[in-house]
């Protein structure tokens, strides 16, 4: 009579084990010291945006007192000798509106790049000419923070000489060739609809290539999205911005960081030089050309 | 957090209807066994051979009158006849088979005492007939009485069965329930043992190393249940004939045909289409199996395509009374690529491994006393992940693989005798070892790729001492790559009474490959191995345990252990600034605890009760400390299963625990994604990843609790049998935190007051499964 009667209140007792409140646990009220910093520098501009947040809490913490330099690299007797060519300190901004950052509007090579901008960045724009091939570091300073600083070789100019779109529907492809890029890792090229800006918009097909040439396919989807106007993005980047876009992943099967550069903190110190240039269509036979779907 | 109380009600009242059911169905039992004296005139007494003890649970046959009993606690069986002698046939586990004629007592009541003696290292595969199935307690006392492994535990497709399935039976959620054995989470079927990570378990197949042995990201083992007789699992102490991990061995054998004609069982899931064969070649005494395994799922909760295939093959032949040789094969693949053309532009994430493992060995056995085997294998494993690439890329040459292909042979040769036995073996392997990042899509920067070749030798010696058993081994050899020489030594001891067993053992281990793992992220997918250099040419643990095995009749074990350890040299990943192999580290811990175990083997009501307490942590080279994701502090599983009546069998597992450790996230910020399309115009708000930053700060995830019940059913036409199941995951519905990310709210109405409960990833909610067995 015992046993049949303990016997269900165990089983009760071991089911109930499992309700209750979950507890979470509290974190240390300051995690990181360290900073984000995106930095493309490029040498077809005298104004270098560079974006510098908290690694802690994104909103939580306010930088102040945020500066970058940007040094240019020579070679001495132990290595590479640092001299400075710009500076500038991040403008407070006296709305709070983050639409008056300058680097909301992503003017500049960042705009080439998706990204989310996330509150709590700062935004300063050193100016200086930049000559290709030469190595640079870019070092971003906040009160009470880790300075954080990477290095990147500056890429040269190089234009687009030829761009045109072929076949029929399902079957295109395209042919392009751009002059090379000083000091380049590897070359970006897309392909796009002109005068037409896309948020929040699926992935673009692309491509990326060590030569200075591209002839192959295009998916269908790409030619459809590209419109009777397409347009040949083609960017020029360091190893360091290349490494930086083509890694990295989040979601809910975990998450990888990017390839990183940045010494003392997160993000990038890269350069890149973009160019563009209207696709020309050639669609034999008349029949089904790009954007007639 | 909702309250799960009202939802966790039914399984309370379902337990309690189980044991309510069960307790008086035990006593039922107990009530039905035959009189053992109350109408025999005379009765069997069986006792060892050696010691005097009296034997529990030896088979008797009478094959005069046709008549089988098993011994009673006492080892007492009723006698049969009057005639003046009577023939006997008496086994048992851990004894040599034994033929006699007694004479039958004139005088009522006494009793004729029959001696066995003890099989010191038997080999079960020469030994058990394939023709029925073992059991759980035959299998439990097979490696029990075979030598003195510390912690070592088999499972048959029994107690594979009786654990609610995730999707399909699996044999690595089956393990994880047992004590000493930590999950990390409901995502992965990774075993975690006494402290040790889960590349320091090693899995064979037939003799073979299986080196990518998961499905689904690692959500459950690769190996079909249907293709597999038994698991031996060593926890911590493992013998000296295997080498290469710290922590455990998990060894699975194929199952083959009996002699009658094909078989065909399988199953069909939510998951895909399962099917294994087995029978007999008219030639050799050949038996053989052929299984396969499909699945193409669209996980819920993982929202990603997944696909997989696995395959099994195994051939016995029996050229000659002495011989048998035997062919196993296993295949698998897993491809996984998660499109990302969605409207938001996240990073892709694919990836894709494979494995094959085959074996080929020769067993002789000359006598009772001496025999061999030798065993050839080659293990292949491929696994690739690529992450954030550019969806267009070409595949080739992007990402992150690792490659191991492995081939090696061994022989063993083994020795017993009345009081003491002997196993000496050597073995040769080698293996090119390949990690190579990429520039695209890379999950490392770097590579490290290398050749190892360990050539190895091993003694294992037993000696009985009365009730003592000792049992010393060592192994040694030489990886040729490090020029590392290493001495592996063992000692084992174990007394023995009729009931109860104190075993002990000290034992050091090395292991050469590892697998690369960020310390800070959960990143289900691929192994990713990689050979040790020269800087930390190995990893080394060394244990002690201490356990008390005790048993009750032919259904009752219990075990009670504890164990210390240390490692040294254990690679650490967390990867900061870059992801490069630089950042590797190698790091010494210790690890300390105790598990317990009570199980039934049998009976209407079977299963296990265990609970673990246990400390792992390690120190970093400015000596911090910090603990593994592992260490779970406490960890109580309890795995019922109860045959309602001869077609229905409801199976329940519950888990309470501890939160493991994680590394608290301190903020995220964007990745950048080569986009010209937004040139001039506003950022986007939406469309490119967000990377979280780990801090350097550790925390505990909250305590943990999960409860999966299931149901079978089972109808029989003739020689066909149709068993449908469901099962229910996490049937209270409760949210147990899989990670925290940012540092923001789980709620968005939270965000202005700064209270509330963080964000975070749920392990698997409520998931209800049904499929279907067949064989016939």
């Amino acid at each position: 009579m015992g046993k049949t009667i303990k016997a269900p209140a165990i089983g009760v007792a071991f089911a109930l084990a499992g309700c209750g409140e979950v507890v979470h646990p509290t974190p240390p009220e300051k995690l990181d010291d360290r900073m984000v910093v995106f930095a493309v520098l490029n040498t077809d501009s005298t104004r270098h945006f560079v974006e510098v947040g908290p690694a802690d809490g994104m909103s939580r913490w306010e930088l102040t007192g945020v500066s970058v330099a940007i040094y240019r690299g020579t070679p001495g007797a132990t290595g590479l000798e640092w001299t400075l060519v710009a500076s500038g300190k991040a403008k407070a901004n006296e709305t709070g509106d983050r639409r008056d950052d300058p680097c909301y509007h992503k003017s500049g090579i960042v705009s080439l790049f998706r990204d989310r901008i996330d509150e709590g960045r700062r935004c300063v724009t050193p100016e200086a000419a930049l000559e290709p091939g030469v190595v640079y570091k870019v070092e971003a300073t906040a009160d009470g923070r880790l300075a954080a600083s990477g290095t990147t070789q500056a890429v040269g100019a190089f234009d687009i000489e030829s761009a045109v779109l072929d076949g029929s529907k399902g079957k295109h492809t395209i042919s392009a060739s751009w002059t090379e890029s000083a000091a380049t890792h590897r070359y970006l090229m897309g392909m796009r609809r002109r005068d037409s800006a896309c948020a929040n918009c699926r992935r673009a097909w692309q491509q990326d290539l060590s030569v200075t040439r591209y002839q192959g396919p295009v998916p269908q989807a790409a030619v459809d999205s590209a419109g009777r106007s397409p347009v040949l993005d083609v960017a020029a980047v360091d190893r360091h911005l290349h490494a930086f876009v083509t890694t990295g992943h989040h979601g809910n099967h975990g998450t990888v960081q990017p390839v990183q550069n940045v010494r003392g903190g997160f993000g990038v110190v890269g350069s890149a030089v973009y160019r563009s240039r209207k696709i020309d269509l050639n669609a034999p036979g008349g029949g089904s050309g790009p954007g007639t779907s | 957090m909702k309250d799960c109380c009202p939802r966790a009600l039914p399984v309370g009242l379902l337990l309690a209807e189980l044991a309510a059911v069960l307790l008086p169905a035990a006593a039922r039992g107990q009530q039905q066994r035959p009189p053992e004296s109350a109408e025999a005139l005379w009765s069997v007494l069986v006792v060892d051979g050696r010691s005097g003890t009296p034997l529990e649970g030896a088979r008797v046959v009478f094959p005069d009158y046709e008549v089988v009993q098993f011994t009673s606690d006492l080892g007492v069986v009723p006698g049969q006849g009057r005639r003046p002698s009577t023939r006997l046939t008496v086994t048992r586990l851990g004894y040599a088979d034994l033929k006699v004629t007694v004479a039958v007592p004139s005088t009522g009541g006494e009793a004729v005492t029959v001696e066995m003696e003890r099989a010191a290292i038997a080999l079960p595969p020469l030994t058990v007939a394939s023709e029925r199935q073992m059991t759980s307690r035959e299998l439990h006392r097979l490696i029990f009485d075979r030598e003195v492994a510390v912690g070592a535990i088999g499972v048959t497709r029994t107690e594979i069965q009786d654990v609610p399935p995730v999707g399909e039976p699996d044999v690595f959620r089956s393990l994880q329930a047992f004590a000493g054995v930590s999950s990390v989470n409901d995502m992965t079927g990774q075993l975690f043992v006494r402290g040790g990570a889960a590349d320091q378990v090693a899995t064979m197949v037939d003799g073979a190393p299986v080196f990518g042995p998961y499905h689904m990201l690692g959500l459950f083992g690769t190996f079909n249940p249907d293709a597999v007789e038994s698991v031996e699992f060593y926890r911590g102490s493992i013998p000296a004939r295997y080498g290469g991990s710290l922590s455990g061995i998990l060894s699975a054998k194929h199952r083959v045909g009996g002699s009658g004609g094909t078989r065909v069982r399988g199953g069909l899931s939510l998951l895909g289409l399962r099917v294994a064969a087995d029978g007999a070649l008219p030639w050799g005494g050949a038996r053989w199996l052929a299984a396969a395994r499909r699945a193409s799922v669209d996980v819920a909760g993982l929202d990603v395509p997944y696909s997989f295939q696995d395959m099994n093959l195994g051939v016995e032949i029996h050229p000659g009374e002495e011989h048998r040789l035997r062919l196993s094969a296993f295949a698998s693949t897993d491809d996984f690529e998660w499109d990302s053309h969605g409207p938001a532009a996240f990073g892709s994430f694919s990836s894709e491994w494979s494995n094959v493992a085959s074996s080929l060995s020769w067993a002789w056995v000359r006598s009772d006393r001496i025999s061999s085997r030798v065993t050839a294998y080659h293990s292949r494993y491929r696994g690739s992940r690529t992450e954030g690439a550019p969806d267009d890329l070409p595949p080739a040459g992007s990402g992150t693989v690792s490659r191991i292909s492995a081939s090696g042979a061994r022989a063993s040769l083994t020795l017993r005798g009345e009081k003491s036995g002997f196993r000496a073996g050597v073995g040769l392997e080698r293996g090119p070892v390949e990690l190579r990042g990429s520039e695209q899509g890379g999950y490392t920067q770097g590579s490290a790729s290398g050749t190892y070749v360990h050539a190895t030798a091993f003694v294992e010696a037993e000696r009985w001492i009365g009730p003592l058993r000792l049992a010393p081994g060592v192994r040694v050899g030489m990886e040729r790559r490090s020029a590392h020489r290493f001495v592996e030594p063992r000692l084992s001891l174990r007394w023995q009474m009729s009931r109860v067993a104190v075993s002990a053992s000290l034992d050091r281990r090395y292991q050469f490959l590892s697998v690369l793992r960020d310390a800070h992220s959960l990143v289900p997918g691929p192994r990713m191995w990689f050979l040790h250099d020269q800087k930390q040419s190995a990893s080394a643990a060394d244990g002690a345990s201490l356990s008390v095995d005790a048993w009750k009749g032919s259904e009752w074990t219990a075990t009670v252990a504890g164990w210390v350890r240390r490692f040294r040299g254990v690679p650490h990943w967390r990867p900061v600034h870059s992801r490069n192999l630089s950042e590797l580290e190698f790091h010494d811990g210790s690890a300390h605890g105790v598990d317990a175990t009570l199980q039934k083997h049998g009976g209407r009501l079977r299963g296990w009760v265990s609970y673990q307490w246990a400390v792992a942590k390690y120190s970093d080279r400015n000596s911090d400390e910090y603990y593994p994701r592992w260490d779970r502090r406490h960890e109580a599983e309890a795995v019922l299963a109860v045959d309602v009546s001869d077609d229905l069998t409801a199976s329940l597992r519950g888990t309470v625990g501890s939160g493991g450790p994680f590394w608290f996230p301190a903020g995220g910020f964007s990745a950048l994604r080569f986009d010209p399309r937004g040139a001039g115009t506003p950022a986007h708000w939406a469309g490119s990843d967000a990377i979280t930053i780990w801090s350097n700060a550790q925390g505990r995830l909250p305590a943990y609790a999960r409860y999966d019940v299931s149901i079978r059913y089972s109808m029989r036409w003739g020689s066909w049998a149709i068993v449908p199941y469901l099962s229910v995951v996490n049937v209270t519905s409760r949210e147990n935190v899989l990670y925290y990310e940012f540092v923001g709210y789980r709620n968005q109405s939270d965000e202005a007051s700064g209270r509330g409960d963080p964000w975070y990833q749920q392990q698997l909610p409520i998931i209800p499964f049904v499929g279907i067995d067949f064989r016939f």
